[in-house]
């Protein structure tokens, strides 16, 4: 399997720690309703298609990216850092 | 009262006995120790890219990589190291911490790694065939050439390597602690070709 | 003929042709007795050569089997190679190089392989049928282990691998490219051209020693040359280019995701050993853009009563060993044929001085080819029966298109039974092979768009067609891969277009059980009927019903037939029918060749800390923590165990002094204006308040409320502060702080590096440390009143060596850590024990450690083991409750605010003799030990010099209230059953004053 890192080039997967989907996004602060943060920590969709997952090029750059695979071929449709996407509102207000 | 100073001693120490090894005939590559090198990391303020490496272009006459790259004005390099984030290297007598805070003030954070990595010099005819065995990158000339640097993986080791000459000639620097596997390795790799240690 | 003769001439080579040099002999042994062979033979050609064609038993059955093919989807001719720790098992003899001294040995057969006792199996053939086990060995469960699994052992398997460690080195190595041609054919060899010529870097594999596939075989001739001339020359050509890569006896055995491929090369396979500093095999992991499939097809056998005495063979085989290794392998032929390529068999028998007694063909007239063949009866319209013969053919039974039939002596039976392309590869990515009724063959699938196949291997068959779609897979590949395509006319073949007219043999044959379907797994047409009639009728449940297609055969000649008995006994059609799912690898590969030279110690790389050398030389025991290799005590003289030098360590950090490697701590450092925000989220307590030149514990929580890690926060300066993590969640803190800021936190101007091994970190413990330590530092005030406990000071030491002293303590004791850069800790740690040994000083390791500070009640992994909370482990109120914190939210839950919730207490001996162990459960005295008395568990044990008995760290419910009380600690593993009190977590020192003063 073969990863393009935005900042490395195509690497082999031996490089990358994989986290999960990249689409849960964290709640807004501590005290929101328990059941946003057991989705946010423990529920996951199983897309049959593309999915964005959260990728660290462990071995690379220390990168966190967010890749796009369709689950279903395997193909990567692409690639981000995941510092280039905009933050969650709870933590970029975080204090 | 103690000694005056200690001593300084390699991670390799013992082990970079100068000599001829693996197999007879010639010798595809001579691996050495680059010592007495000052290593920092250059990690450049939120938004100060641009300004850091202009500052550093006016200070040493290069300015950083912005790609997996390394670029040097006599003894001092800069390696690309993630984004936003340079390994400079200097001699000792580079004075390059000094130099940098006065060149760069707010510009960066700096953190002193001297004598973190074990920096391995491999160069010969046969270095780029032995070091395909060692990452999982391409290393064809086409792709990988001199001023060309990459972090990636030898071995489970982590690794970051540069090409400094068409020779070719790399550098290959790990941490300390993973020295002498890193060291194994690529002896291991080179022998068929036969290899030369030196001081 | 005697074995003298047969010593120094081989009987069935031809006196000229071939790809042998007939110069040099070469001597081997083949079960104990000396052959002859030539440089180019492999073992099946040498061993035809000399007249032998019964190679093996088969597997269940234990019947003759000969050389059935010339490649690697050999099934029969499985032989042990080499001896002693060298001894290969199922090495396929067709594949087998001949090299000087070479020693294989037949399997499966015993005492001899002329006589084999086993033997018997065949004539209990109808006790043997498919799902034989399944049926046979099913009750009572008890005589599995005794009686059944014994006797099968004993019956099964081929070869005998070898007992000794392989004496031969593996390695890894990688290759990247732009067109990756698999298979060196006319196909493969015309793409590769192709591509190179555009320019691209350009690997080609072949599985052989030769390049050239069936053309090595062949008479054919292209642009006008003979075709092994055609071959020579694009060899040539692509030797010329220093972009193009030519690997020869490599075989591509997987095609993974995004163009990676897995290759073994044989490079040393065909010496009698491995030259110095050369590997026995390299596996290449290939990683290229485009994949040009070249592999051609492999001749499919025909499934007829007792097709499977030695001196049957394939019709394609025959011509390989007359053309390309110069044999006759029979000296009066019938050829078989229900594809036209067997035409080619009967003239190269017959150009090799072979007389082919008749032309066995199903199909109803002859083409125009049989006109010219001279004296070979052509029998159209007819099946060959059934065959005699014990060890060698005798003879073929004929029913002609009467249904009369004959009996006709030959000593060779060529089976041309059509042909299957070599598609394995293209399903290892998930593609189903799709069936072509007008090939009568299964195709490939559809691919992902980096892959294409060419030649036979896509079902286009034939010379002219494979060099055609070569230069157009070649082309287009390398267009793909972004080079210009240049425009290359296709080579002209001169063979004639192959009509396969293929008449579907499976549907002549009868179900009987000598017709072998998978001659490796002894399967028959019987037994796939058989699985149909028991309800096996999907074609993956009947494969592993009756094992057709497995081991290293995988189908590649049994797998076409043997689903087309299937769709005939069901009533179905092949393409309803489907095929099994190829995966890899394609061929065996030895595991060997996948560890490469990651065995034994070099599994994983070990990580040495900057004061290993001194640590070694004065005897230390060390022991693996993670990569790291950590000394765990010091021996001293006179010292009867383990336990004698821990406590003599522990005595002097709490009578005098003691130093220890903590380097293997993570440290990292993080920086920038932002850097206490950071930190304040991702520790649970408050690190921005931290005043520069101060330090505090830290902790670290997952987001799911439980404990992450434990360590320790100085800020340096400003911006500036340095983490120290436990050596054991280094990476992950790392990676997690990483996370908090990149995915999290992105507008936070910090930066964050580890700084782990640019420090020697030594602890200097007990309460003559700062007396010790005023010897090494350059004029630095170590008061507490300058410098109190929690503080931190960048500072000069032995004349001007930079360090970092923390004021921190892990034992309770007066206590410090001193880092100095990593190349001066073997020297400096060499200076304090120099300076300390009057003082009283001992080094100490991780054992005496971990029994100082489970006497201070200290979590560490056993408490931080990833289930336990802030609460557990009674620091709550490190817990912030004036900011968010990764793992704030969570702690809400339910389950974390019980009441009975397990918390962290200290265990002693009622009986101070009594041994505690880690792992002990908890229960109250008397009650019986059931889960559901379970009252918690012990994390640590240790033996207490300054108690003098063990000690122990756990976590019981409701443990707070019961400090004091008596349980149980319960280890019925270990035998352990000891009345225990509990106790606080610290049990030394409570109130900290010493680490203090």
């Amino acid at each position: 399997m073969r990863l393009p890192c935005p900042h490395c080039g195509e690497r082999g997967n031996e490089e990358f720690v994989f986290l999960g989907s990249a689409d849960p996004v964290r709640p807004a602060d501590s005290e929101a309703p328990i059941e946003d943060w057991i989705d946010y920590v423990f529920l996951r969709d199983n897309p049959a298609g593309a999915n964005r997952e959260l990728w660290h090029h462990t071995y690379g750059c220390r990168s966190w990216i967010v890749v796009r695979r369709d689950t279903r071929t395997h193909e990567i449709l692409g690639a981000e850092p995941a510092r280039s996407l905009p933050p969650p509102a709870s933590t970029s207000a975080a204090k | 009262m103690p000694e005056p100073m200690l001593e300084s001693r390699s991670a390799l120490a013992g082990l970079l006995a100068p000599g001829h090894y693996g197999a007879n005939g010639g010798t595809g590559v001579s691996l050495s120790e680059c010592r007495g090198r000052t290593l920092l990391s250059i990690a450049a303020r939120a938004g100060q890219t641009a300004a850091l490496s202009a500052a550093i272009e006016g200070a040493f006459g290069v300015p950083l990589p912005m790609q997996p790259a390394r670029t040097a004005a006599g003894s001092v390099a800069f390696i690309w190291s993630g984004p936003g984030l340079w390994l400079g290297i200097g001699s000792s007598t580079d004075d390059l911490a000094r130099r940098l805070a006065t060149c760069a003030p707010g510009l960066a954070s700096i953190a002193d790694l001297t004598g973190s990595r074990t920096t391995i010099r491999i160069n010969g005819p046969s270095a780029r065939e032995g070091m395909m065995k060692l990452v999982p990158i391409d290393l064809d000339e086409t792709v990988f050439s001199t001023g060309s640097a990459a972090l990636t993986v030898a071995s489970h080791i982590p690794v970051q390597l540069w090409q400094t000459d068409d020779t070719p000639t790399y550098e290959i620097a790990c941490r300390r602690s993973y020295s002498v596997s890193l060291w194994q390795s690529l002896t291991e790799a080179f022998a068929e070709y036969g290899y030369s240690v030196a001081p | 003929m005697t074995p003298q003769t047969q010593h120094t001439s081989q009987p069935f080579r031809l006196a000229s042709g071939g790809l042998i040099d007939r110069a040099t002999a070469m001597p081997f042994t083949f079960d104990g007795r000396e052959y002859y062979g030539h440089p180019g033979d492999t073992l099946a050609s040498a061993l035809l050569a000399n007249g032998i064609h019964l190679t093996g038993r088969s597997f269940k059955y234990h019947r003759p089997r000969g050389i059935l093919y010339a490649g690697p989807e050999e099934p029969n001719a499985l032989v042990e190679l080499r001896t002693g720790a060298r001894r290969e098992p199922n090495t396929r003899a067709t594949v087998a190089e001949l090299y000087p001294g070479l020693t294989a040995c037949s399997q499966n057969r015993w005492p001899s392989l002329a006589f084999d006792v086993m033997a018997v199996n065949g004539l209990a053939a109808p006790i043997f049928p498919a799902g034989f086990y399944y049926k046979t060995f099913m009750w009572p469960a008890a005589f599995w282990e005794k009686v059944y699994e014994p006797l099968i052992r004993r019956a099964a398997g081929l070869g005998r691998a070898a007992r000794e460690p392989d004496p031969d080195s593996y390695e890894r190595s990688h290759l990247f490219c732009d067109v990756l041609v698999i298979g060196s054919g006319a196909a493969g060899l015309a793409a590769a051209r192709a591509a190179a010529r555009s320019g691209a870097r350009v690997v080609l594999c072949e599985q052989d020693f030769r390049l050239g596939g069936h053309l090595l075989s062949s008479r054919d001739e292209i642009d006008g040359k003979p075709a092994l001339g055609w071959v020579a020359e694009v060899e040539g050509e692509l030797a010329a280019q220093s972009k193009v890569r030519v690997l020869r006896r490599t075989t591509v055995f997987g095609l993974f995701d995004h163009g990676v491929c897995g290759a073994v090369e044989r490079v040393s396979d065909h010496l009698d050993e491995a030259p110095p500093f050369t590997v026995r095999q390299r596996y290449w992991k290939i990683v290229a853009r485009h994949i040009v499939v070249a592999t051609g097809a492999i001749e499919r056998p025909i499934v007829f009563p007792q097709n499977d005495r030695p001196g049957i063979m394939m019709a394609s085989a025959v011509r390989s060993y007359v053309e390309r290794f110069a044999i006759v392998p029979g000296r009066r032929a019938v050829v078989f044929m229900v594809d036209d390529s067997g035409w080619s068999t009967v003239e190269a028998l017959q150009r090799a001085g072979a007389s082919v007694a008749a032309v066995v063909d199903p199909r109803e007239e002859a083409p125009e080819r049989a006109r010219s063949i001279g004296d070979a009866k052509v029998l159209c319209g007819a099946t060959v029966t059934g065959t005699r013969g014990r060890l060698r053919l005798s003879g073929v039974t004929i029913k002609d298109r009467q249904g009369r039939e004959q009996y006709i002596e030959a000593d060779l039976l060529a089976m041309a039974g059509g042909w299957d392309p070599a598609l394995h590869l293209t399903s290892h990515l998930g593609s189903k092979p799709k069936w072509d009724e007008s090939i009568a063959a299964f195709v490939p699938g559809s691919l992902p768009s980096h892959i294409d196949v060419a030649g036979a291997a896509a079902g286009r068959f034939g010379l002219d067609a494979a060099l055609k779609d070569g230069v157009r897979a070649g082309s287009e590949a390398a267009h793909h891969a972004g080079f210009a395509s240049v425009s290359l006319a296709p080579p002209a073949a001169s063979a004639l277009p192959m009509h396969t007219r293929c008449a579907p043999s499976w549907r002549a044959a009868k179900l009987d059980a000598k017709s072998f379907v998978d001659f490796q797994n002894d399967v028959t047409a019987a037994d796939i009927a058989l699985a149909a009639r028991e309800g096996y009728r999907s074609v993956e449940h009947a494969k592993r019903y009756t094992t057709l297609g497995m081991a290293t055969d995988q189908g590649k000649s049994s797998g076409v037939n043997g689903l087309a008995i299937l769709a005939d006994v069901t009533g179905r059609t092949i393409a309803e029918t489907g095929t099994t799912t190829f995966r890899p690898p394609y061929t065996a590969v030895a595991f060997g060749a996948i560890a490469g030279r990651e065995t034994g110690k070099a599994l994983r790389p070990t990580r040495l800390t900057p004061t290993h050398q001194w640590a070694a030389e004065r005897n230390a025991v060390f022991v693996e923590v993670g990569q790291w290799l950590r000394a765990q005590w010091y021996p001293g003289p006179g010292e009867a165990d383990w336990r004698e030098s821990v406590n003599r360590e522990v005595r002097a950090v709490r009578s005098t002094v003691g130093v220890c490697d903590v380097s293997t701590l993570g440290k990292i450092e993080v920086m920038g204006p932002d850097a206490g925000r950071l930190l304040d989220f991702v520790y649970a307590n408050t690190v921005s308040t931290l005043k520069v030149g101060r330090m505090r514990y830290g902790l670290m929580l997952r987001e799911d409320g439980h404990v992450m890690d434990d360590g320790t926060v100085a800020r340096i300066g400003e911006d500036r502060y340095f983490l120290t993590t436990s050596t054991a969640h280094a990476e992950q803190v790392l990676r997690h702080l990483e996370f908090c800021h990149q995915v999290l936190m992105p507008s936070l101007d910090v930066a964050i590096v580890p700084v782990t091994e640019r420090w020697a970190q030594l602890a200097v413990a007990g309460p003559r440390s700062r007396e010790l330590l005023a010897k090494v530092v350059d004029g630095f005030d170590l008061s507490t009143a300058q410098f109190p406990h929690l503080s931190v000071a960048e500072i000069t030491i032995c004349n001007g060596i930079p360090a970092r002293i923390y004021r921190v303590s892990f034992s309770g004791e007066l206590g410090y850590e001193v880092g100095v850069p990593a190349d001066y800790g073997d020297a400096f740690i060499r200076l304090l024990v120099r300076e300390g040994e009057p003082l009283g000083l001992e080094p100490y390791g991780t054992e005496a450690m971990t029994v100082l500070r489970v006497e201070k009640g200290f979590p560490a992994t056993g408490e931080l083991n990833g289930q336990t909370t802030a609460r557990d482990l009674g620091l709550e109120r490190l817990l912030s409750t004036k900011k968010d914190y990764i793992g704030r939210a969570l702690q809400r839950l339910p389950a974390f605010n019980e009441p009975d919730r397990p918390v962290l207490v200290s265990f002693a001996p009622v009986n101070a003799s009594d041994i505690l162990r880690a792992g002990s459960h908890i229960l109250d005295l008397g009650a019986a030990a059931r889960i559901e008395n379970d009252l918690g568990y012990m994390t640590s044990a240790v033996y207490s010099p300054t108690f003098g008995h063990h000690i122990g760290l756990g976590f019981l419910k409701r443990g707070r209230d019961r400090i004091g009380e008596r349980v149980r600690a319960y280890d019925p593993v270990r035998n352990c059953d000891v009345v225990v009190e509990v106790g606080p977590p610290c049990r030394y020192d409570s109130d900290g004053g010493l680490a203090r003063a």
